[in-house]
């Protein structure tokens, strides 16, 4: 009898040999018999209830995280580094819509649309940039609806708005352009909005139920500085922006608000305030309604946790928070938990002083990038053309009064 | 304690005399001495001699892992080499007998060296190699192809 690959042990198969071969090559393993595609199908589906995973910003490089508890002890562990288009490609920003990824790369305007279970990538190349003194100002989100037949069509959200606050003899003060990249046609559309709202441009949505929800607050042109006191969603489906939604907590100007997603099921808001960090998890989330329920308090004490953390992580099962964050030499996760419980995961200093550390909780997603279907690609309307000059002409001539 | 030797016997009866410190690196070994310490002579039942002589192999270079960085590229190098005398019905076998054996390195160099072979190939290529049988029909084949096809869209691709 010849001893062959199929004779090993399920297990043996699946933990030690599968687990170890990167995502992009998986293809062939499904293909490979039956037996193999059923159990790469259903490694991607489960999850693992002991152990979840995250895909981590660090050093313009994403890497996929695990975090497990052993016996009530949270601990973290890199797994790898994702590997988007080639080893040298740098990224700023990312966002995450279940299971797929929107990177925003550091010396490329284009833009890539990515599933890292598959290795499929698609690029796109916006119709414009702002990035004065190389800080994108532009806010980003990936969403996508269902279309009659429960099909999720997938799209992006770009938009830039901001204050210029100019002394010079120009009547323009406010500029914002908000525009949608449809996937299915490749086409980009102006949405026709009047921000009721503000959204800082560094403050990072968060993809829920393919819907994206950020901070944000009343629209005041008198009011320069951002007190962050509500939340939005922008839905995918009608392409509006719903109305502002409240947080759970009273902010004041000082204070730190970062939301997250929990199992792609519900929202989490941050909130640190005067040596305390409160953590809140959605019971109910709409478009245009919503209602909280207090997930952990923390007393900080002496604790160190900085007030620019921009990203963090919820394990709602065993009840724990990670914040990452990142001074000049250190990147941390802070992971506190119930009855004070509190510790720090050094991951190292920072080769990159200007890169951001974000996370996103990650379930691989089966889910297929489509190429733009190029024999039938439609063209931009008239009415989008004039638009998009239009707006191209009131952005040049504010480019030109920047610092 | 470390000069004590200490007998494996394979399925097929063959005996390997080896120090202790060897025969703990094989931690079903280790478990059984911390059980009874009187024990010199252990059956392996799920091992053929000739497999268990290559687990050995291992262990022995293994048996003190120092820190330093030179060493730990000599053991590197020596692991690759050694991988490479093995067909992949070996590598098999090897891979069976640590997973028993719980030999952790080497199951985990094992798996590694299987993991990076089947990685560069076709499905074809997969099957033949490994003997995994083709068990689909042509069109659930074609199916999952579909499912999985992808092109890139060449005006997008970055260029290299």
């Amino acid at each position: 009898m010849t001893l062959t690959i199929s004779d090993l042990p399920r297990d043996l198969l699946e933990k030690e040999i599968f687990s170890r071969i990167p995502l992009k090559y998986v293809r062939a393993l499904r293909l490979t018999c039956k037996e193999w595609e059923t159990l790469i199908k259903s490694r991607s589906l489960t999850i693992d209830e002991e152990e979840s995973q995250m895909i981590v910003l660090m050093d313009y490089n994403l890497c996929l995280m695990s975090i497990s508890m052993n016996g009530g002890e949270p601990s973290t562990e890199i797994r790898g580094k994702l590997t988007c288009l080639d080893e040298q490609v740098k990224i700023s920003q990312f966002f995450h819509c279940e299971g797929l990824l929107l990177c925003i790369l550091k010396d490329d305007t284009k833009v890539v649309v990515w599933n890292p279970y598959w290795g499929q990538t698609r690029m796109i190349q916006p119709r414009f940039s702002h990035r004065p003194g190389g800080t994108d100002w532009i806010n980003y989100a990936l969403g996508y609806y269902e279309n009659n037949s429960k099909m999720k069509s997938c799209k992006f959200l770009r938009f830039l708005d901001y204050f210029y606050y100019i002394p010079a003899p120009t009547k323009e003060k406010i500029f914002f352009w908000y525009e949608i990249y449809d996937f299915d046609t490749g086409l980009w559309t102006t949405l026709d909005v009047t921000p009721h709202w503000r959204i800082r441009f560094d403050n990072y949505g968060v993809s829920l139920k393919g819907n994206t929800y950020w901070c944000a607050t009343e629209r005041n042109p008198a009011d320069p500085f951002l007190n962050v006191d509500h939340i939005i969603c922008f839905d995918f489906t009608s392409e509006r922006f719903g109305p502002l939604l409240p947080l759970p907590f009273r902010t004041t100007y000082y204070n730190l608000v970062t939301l997250s997603c929990v199992r792609e099921e519900k929202l989490a808001a941050l909130f640190c305030h005067d040596g305390i960090v409160e953590v809140w998890i959605t019971t109910n989330i709409e478009a245009n309604k919503v209602s909280w329920s207090k997930f952990l308090t923390f007393d900080v004490g002496d604790y160190r946790i900085s007030p620019c953390t921009d990203s963090f992580f919820i394990d709602d099962v065993n009840k724990v928070a990670m914040i990452f964050d990142k001074t000049w030499n250190c990147n941390t996760v802070t992971i506190i938990g119930e009855a004070g419980y509190v510790r720090d995961v050094d991951l190292g200093e920072p080769a990159h002083q200007n890169s951001l550390l974000l996370v996103c909780p990650y379930v691989p997603s089966l889910v297929q990038i489509k190429k733009p279907a190029r024999c039938k690609r439609k063209r931009q309307s008239s009415l989008e053309n004039h638009q998009y000059k239009r707006n191209m002409v009131r952005l040049v001539a504010l480019k030109k009064f920047e610092i | 304690m470390s000069s004590n030797k200490i007998v494996l016997t394979s399925s097929d009866g063959e005996s390997f005399e080896v120090e202790e410190v060897v025969a703990r690196k094989l931690q079903i070994v280790g478990h059984m001495l911390e059980d009874d310490c009187v024990i010199n002579e252990i059956p392996l039942q799920n091992v053929t001699g000739d497999i268990l002589s290559m687990v050995i192999e291992y262990c022995k270079t293994h048996v003190d892992e120092e820190e330093s960085e030179e060493a730990q590229t000599k053991l590197k190098t020596w692991d690759e080499e050694f991988m490479k005398k093995f067909d992949i019905k070996t590598l098999l076998q090897i891979i069976l007998a640590a997973n028993y054996l719980n030999v952790k390195g080497l199951l985990d160099l094992v798996s590694q060296t299987i993991a990076d072979t089947i990685k560069d190939y076709t499905p074809e290529q997969i099957r033949e190699v490994f003997g995994v049988e083709n068990d689909y029909t042509e069109e659930e084949e074609a199916e999952v192809r579909k499912e999985n096809a992808w092109a890139f869209d060449e005006a997008d691709t970055p260029k290299p």
